[in-house]
């Protein structure tokens, strides 16, 4: 089986938000709707050096949010990632409140646009009407994804086959790639270096790893 | 050749001939020049191939002035330098960064901006700017609207007069640094490259004419020595006057640092989110194509509205630019009729009622609301209709536009970079950023805002909301990471800290790549002038080194 996977290592995000805008630029929304970043106040001395967290979906092996969602509109794929059918779903924001990630929006028109940032085009409303009052959320770039696997290329490895997030970080903090495959890059960082889910407790099994140290 | 400095022993020493400190944007760009040279460069670099958090951390520093981006952040401690940071969404290409040469006015002395101009014109620096749009990967050397404008898509607003007008900055990726220019560099084979190297102090001979080495210390690891014939500061406006405030041993108050300059006249761009641009129909709304980014011959451009030359002169004013965005929440307002004066008047009366008091003013508003009932009618039918915020989503009348202005500062000696008391892991006195604005650039963000709503209305392509004022700092107002000036270019030693050649006056083999020796900086984002100005001192050096 696969089930697609990310490891964020922290020790290498320096805050430049690469990520935010590729997510943007590829689903036509506006910074920080779908993958955010959260910083913890001043670093203090002697050795000041400043944490940031970049979150999106956790892509939980138990979510939350399907357990709670009215109409099955929140699914599982088997390939692990956690999508959402837009026709099912009716925006009721159950699912909002079960995520512990904070990782769901209710999408509307106004997060085309963006206050105070860089954003510039006009976008065509017509191009949203699908999403538009339904939850929404990161789903692992999973058209590029699946494209990719039709051309036999490999996630994780061929960016033409990644999520736009991992492309765009210059630093290589985001990697992606299958849980399942203990070859694969991912893998082999969760075998060889410490890592942590957030909210572990809770046991939603999350698929996102980091590396804190 | 890349060479992690932690594999040098102690008090080793490294020679080469030309010694760069920093491969940021300036470093790799001085690199590139000299990748075919004969003599051997060896770049240090502070940060590696990718980076890490306590080489990062020596970046933190106290902000004393204006509030600021906190220091570690403003800036990446690896190879490319800012360039990781750089973040403007490119439509189908990724992301980059606004470039643009400065105004041939920029580089003039005007008298109604104190401590302004530069050794040389503009068109001294054509040739060099000619290069770095080679460098940058962009489209031909032209800035002229008309060369972009395309009949029925992208039209100039068509203003009258000379006062306003539109003006062009191109787009170019991000990636061409970090990545095509540092594997260039790893590849060159007369280029070694020192990663995770700081320079902490820059030694001179007893007169401090001369730089003799430069003392290189590793995070985990040794200190040791690097040796060259000509050095060059690379390493951006903040860290250059940094080292140089450090090395003190020969000139007590740092090298360079005889008339009190080094650090001064930090510049930023300072940037805002303000007003709004109202065009007086929608047809002149849809109008604004030019003013996206957009993408022409393979090349991302986008317009923004400028003042004229002779606006400037004629108003005494800073340089200033601003583009215009879509608005959701303005556009909103619009709707509903919140800039009708009937509206704004009743939600004046209403908000003051709310809070149990009568609103100032109450007879105009109450003659407001009186004269111009038909607004608050149809704003009250559009509000009681309710769902009426996702009535006006699906009504797509995103009709109104934000500004974004980008300014020039005026060179102002407080505005500085100074060593504060608390010292980072290497043992050297951290930062403390002091950036101040002047009267005149207050005076220029809103006086410009005016200007720009004069021209508009004249014309009828609408209306400007003006919310700043002329003497105090705008809410929100924020910097570009743009830094600039703090070791200015003049002829005289007494006014710049770097000779028009970019050599630190008074030694014979230190010069200074980058930002720091602008002694204006325009409205144009700062990345293709420097790399205009490091190609310039490139030819230099190879002349030296040639003879």
């Amino acid at each position: 089986m696969t089930r697609w996977g990310m490891v964020v290592d922290l020790t290498r995000c320096i805050g430049c938000k690469s990520c935010i805008l590729a997510c943007s630029q590829a689903n036509g929304i506006c910074e920080g709707l779908w993958r955010k970043l959260d910083g913890f106040g001043e670093p203090q001395p002697p050795d000041r050096q400043r944490l940031f967290v970049t979150r999106s979906c956790m892509h939980c092996d138990r979510p939350s949010c399907m357990s709670v969602c009215p109409t099955g509109a929140t699914y599982k794929r088997p390939d692990g990632i956690v999508d959402i059918d837009y026709e099912k779903c009716v925006g009721c924001g159950y699912c909002i409140v079960a995520c512990p990630y904070d990782a769901r929006v209710i999408f509307q028109y106004r997060h085309c646009f963006e206050e105070d940032t860089q954003q510039t085009q006009k976008t065509n409303h017509k191009a949203h009407k699908n999403r538009e009052f339904v939850c929404t959320k990161c789903n692992f770039c999973i058209t590029r994804v699946e494209d990719g696997l039709k051309k036999n290329l490999i996630p994780g490895v061929d960016s033409d086959a990644t999520p736009c997030c991992v492309v765009a970080c210059s630093c290589d903090a985001l990697s992606f790639g299958d849980l399942d495959d203990p070859q694969s890059y991912v893998s082999q960082t969760i075998k060889e270096r410490q890592t942590l889910r957030l909210s572990e407790e809770l046991d939603n099994d999350p698929a996102i790893y980091y590396i804190i140290t | 050749m890349f060479l992690d400095a932690r594999s040098i022993r102690e008090d080793d020493d490294i020679v080469a001939d030309v010694c760069i400190v920093g491969a940021g944007v300036a470093g790799l760009t001085l690199a590139r020049e000299f990748k075919q040279a004969k003599f051997r460069t060896c770049i240090i670099e502070s940060g590696g191939e990718k980076p890490d958090k306590p080489t990062q951390a020596l970046y933190w520093g106290e902000n004393v002035g204006l509030p600021y981006y906190p220091l570690d952040t403003a800036r990446a401690r690896l190879l490319g330098g800012s360039s990781h940071y750089w973040g403007v969404k490119l439509p189908g290409k990724g992301i980059g960064v606004r470039l643009r040469p400065m105004d041939p006015i920029d580089f003039e002395e005007k008298e109604w901006v104190p401590y302004s101009g530069w050794p040389f014109q503009k068109k001294h620096l054509d040739p060099y700017y000619e290069r770095a749009q080679k460098v940058c990967q962009i489209g031909p050397n032209s800035y002229d609207p008309k060369d972009w404008v395309q009949p029925d898509l992208r039209n100039e607003l068509p203003f009258v007069g000379d006062r306003v007008q539109t003006t062009i900055f191109q787009f170019g990726l991000r990636d061409v640094f970090f990545k095509e220019y540092v594997r260039e560099a790893k590849q060159a084979e007369n280029i070694t490259t020192l990663l995770h190297g700081n320079v902490i102090e820059i030694e001179t001979n007893e007169n401090a004419t001369e730089v003799t080495r430069m003392r290189v210390a590793c995070l985990e690891g040794s200190r040791f020595w690097v040796t060259a014939k000509i050095y060059i500061l690379a390493m951006g406006a903040i860290e250059i006057p940094r080292l140089l405030l450090l090395s003190n041993k020969t000139q007590k108050s740092g090298l360079g640092n005889e008339h009190d300059l080094v650090g001064r006249f930090f510049m930023e761009h300072p940037h805002l989110w303000t007003g709004g641009f109202i065009p007086a129909s929608v047809m002149i709304s849809n109008s604004t194509n030019l003013y996206e980014i957009f993408r022409k011959n393979g090349i991302h451009a986008m317009g923004k509205i400028a003042l004229s030359e002779s606006t400037l002169r004629k108003e005494k004013m800073l340089n200033w630019v601003t583009s215009i965005h879509p608005s959701y929440r303005l556009s909103y307002n619009h709707y509903m009729g919140h800039y009708e004066p009937g509206v704004s008047a009743y939600r004046a009366i209403i908000l003051a009622l709310k809070k149990g008091r009568l609103p100032e003013n109450i007879k105009n508003h109450i003659h407001d609301a009186l004269s111009d009932t038909k607004s608050i009618f149809r704003s009250t039918y559009r509000k009681i209709k309710g769902h009426f915020k996702r009535d006006f989503s699906r009504s797509k009348h995103i009709t109104v536009y934000r500004l974004n202005p980008m300014v020039e500062q005026a060179p102002n000696p407080e505005s500085r970079v100074l060593l504060g008391t608390e010292k980072d892991a290497l043992g050297q006195q951290r930062i403390q950023l002091n950036w101040q604005l002047t009267p005149l650039d207050t005076y220029t963000i809103t006086r410009a805002q005016e200007i720009l709503d004069e021209e508009l209305q004249q014309v009828g392509l609408g209306h400007l909301i003006i919310e700043t004022e002329k003497d105090s700092v705008p809410s929100g107002l924020h910097g570009g990471w743009h830094h600039m000036g703090t070791t200015r270019m003049h002829s005289d030693p007494k006014q710049g800290v770097v000779d028009p050649n970019c050599r630190v006056h008074g030694i014979s083999n230190l010069y200074i790549g980058g930002a720091s020796a602008f002694p204006t900086g325009g409205y144009a984002n700062p990345v293709l002038t420097t790399v205009a100005l490091v190609l310039r001192l490139a030819d230099h050096i190879r002349k030296i080194m040639d003879e």
